[in-house]
């Protein structure tokens, strides 16, 4: 990246200290020709020098220095755990991931001249978003109201050159259970996906997901809000669409007690194999567009139940592994063979390629040190 | 007499912390070299391991133990720390190195205390030579426990042989350092 230096803060800090370029070069142990080259912009300091130069004047690294045009940064988009707050470190770690990465794509098995589809205009309109997500099922030869499975899914994200990063990020440790990083100068999205998740819970992740996928334009437009509300609508539309929630009405409109209703959206649920919540969520969506009446349930009560209803379910996780704690060659496998993703074969080929240490990929993973290490060997 | 401290990284205390227990806070040679680990490591050390790996053995409590010890640092030399840091970060960030941000703050430290630190990796060690931090080998670093009788040559054999069975070679070309420092072959499987 090409740096220079920010000259006319380096000349007002002279200044204000009473220092001249003479007594700097003096201070810095350099010769003045050298010095005054820095003010010229006819050279930069070495990193030794620069470190000297910014001790010397109480600054620090960006205030001294100006970066030039450079690679455009990683976008990314959390898909938080419930009640945690995104802080600049969470944005930090994912651009990181993010550049670590970018060098992987050229192992990438992805056409080299046509680009992914991508949305003109996502909107948040109900109806926009009912004709999205009908149009998607038909691409992906589905019935407009039956259940979606995850092998749909994974097709569509393979379709739109999505990668796919099964992760093992624990339960309760992290700030967020899927990330979407897409690398504007390569425009390919990477999306993790945390496999210690509830099976349902799961699905809808994906579906946001695929949502963050096809509206990348509000992720580059840095409308970050209107991209999660978008991704939200989009997958609580395509697991359970306009006719599934009209359908479900009838029966959600006859039960005259919360427990009675909650019975039936876990039913629902079940049935569809996704999230009791989305159920609830897009037949109150129906309502509320459609100027119908929509008898709402208590919260806590709501909550209690699907924590219940998740508990019947293993994580997915413990279903590819059957709970056991996998090698780096298994995890591999099982998550080749279950999501269809190109990461593994790419990572592999780009390790063989580089002498890329167990750290960096730690990093690019986001996995402990042990793991990257284990995965590092498997893959080479 | 005063230590001379030395830091590892993380790959470094990984090789020797298993087969040369303890290996930190022991002093060896004129010098009094003492190893040392960053509080960062311990940091990495208490991440619980996803897949089925060989490095069990780091949270035990008899290598947890010999972790705990902290670097003492004062208040003035964490302030100078943090600045190393914002440089080196800075200039790692900026031209795209490999380093982490684990591995810079090892050799922000190491450069405020002028101390040594043992890496084997290459974006390290360049790292550390643009800022003037002397770094060893894991290699090296034996070399120097050896000349001080603090290793025997049979533990440095069992140490490579380590490695080997790994398959977590410090570097691709080992043999002629190992002939030079030990004065013999290395066991088979070297590269």
């Amino acid at each position: 990246m090409a740096k220079i230096l920010n000259l006319p803060l380096l000349q007002a800090t002279l200044a204000e200290k009473g220092l001249s370029q003479t007594a700097l070069s003096e201070a810095l142990g350099l010769s003045k020709a050298a010095v005054s080259k820095w003010f010229k912009g006819k050279s930069f300091p070495r990193p030794q020098e620069l470190l000297k130069l910014g001790k010397l004047l109480g600054l620090g690294f960006k205030d001294l220095v100006q970066s030039g045009p450079a690679a455009a940064e990683p976008l990314v988009a959390f898909r938080k755990r419930a009640g945690t707050v995104t802080k600049d470190e969470h944005t930090s770690r994912a651009q990181d991931m993010g550049r670590l990465l970018a060098p992987v794509v050229t192992h990438l098995p992805f056409d080299n001249f046509v680009a992914p589809v991508r949305l003109k205009d996502p909107q948040l309109d109900y109806d926009y978003i009912q004709q999205l997500v009908t149009k998607v099922r038909l691409e992906l030869d589905l019935d407009p109201v039956k259940p979606i499975d995850f092998e749909n899914l994974i097709g569509k994200f393979n379709e739109l050159q999505a990668v796919l990063v099964p992760v093992m990020w624990g339960k309760k440790s992290r700030h967020e259970n899927a990330l979407h990083i897409y690398l504007p100068d390569s425009r390919t999205t990477w999306v993790f996906l945390n496999l210690d998740s509830e099976l349902h819970d799961f699905k809808f992740w994906m579906a946001h997901e695929l949502g963050h996928v096809l509206s990348v334009s509000l992720l580059e437009g840095n409308e970050i809000e209107r991209a999660e509300d978008f991704a939200d609508a989009f997958a609580g539309a395509l697991l359970f669409p306009e006719r599934a929630a009209a359908e479900s009405l009838d029966e959600y409109s006859r039960k005259k007690t919360d427990a009675t209703r909650i019975q039936a959206i876990l039913r629902i649920a079940k049935d569809y194999l996704i999230s009791p919540f989305s159920v609830y969520r897009e037949i109150q969506r129906y309502c509320e567009h459609h100027e119908l009446p929509f008898a709402t349930v208590k919260q806590p009560s709501l909550h209690a139940a699907i924590s219940q209803f998740n508990k019947r379910y293993q994580t997915i996780r413990e279903m590819l592994f059957d709970g056991d704690v996998p090698s780096a060659d298994h995890y591999m496998r099982i998550s080749n063979e279950t999501f269809s993703t190109p990461v593994f074969k790419a990572l592999g080929d780009y390790v063989k390629a580089t002498e890329v240490s167990p750290s960096v990929l730690s990093r690019m993973l986001d996995v402990p040190l042990w793991d990257a290490r284990e995965l590092k060997q498997a893959l080479a | 007499m005063a230590q001379t401290k030395v830091l590892l990284d993380t790959n470094s205390y990984l090789r020797l912390a298993f087969n040369l227990h303890p290996l930190l806070f022991v002093p060896f040679g004129d010098e009094a070299y003492t190893l040392y680990v960053h509080p960062d490591l311990r940091a990495e050390c208490d991440r619980e391991p996803r897949l089925r790996n060989k490095f069990d053995w780091v949270r035990l409590p008899k290598f947890e133990e010999n972790r705990k010890r902290p670097l003492q640092l004062s208040n003035a030399q964490k302030k100078a720390i943090a600045e190393n840091f914002d440089f080196m970060w800075g200039h790692v960030a900026a031209e795209g190195l490999s380093p982490s941000p684990v591995d810079t703050r090892i050799l922000a430290t190491a450069l405020e205390l002028e101390i040594h630190v043992v890496t084997d990796d290459r974006g390290m060690i360049d790292l550390a030579k643009e800022y003037g931090v002397p770094t060893w080998t894991t290699l090296e670093l034996m070399k120097q426990m050896f000349d001080a009788d603090h290793l025997s040559i049979e533990k440095v054999r069992m140490l490579v042989a380590q490695w080997i069975y790994d398959e977590d070679l410090p570097a691709r070309e080992l043999r002629t350092p190992y002939r030079d420092f030990f004065g013999e072959d290395p066991p088979t499987g070297f590269a």
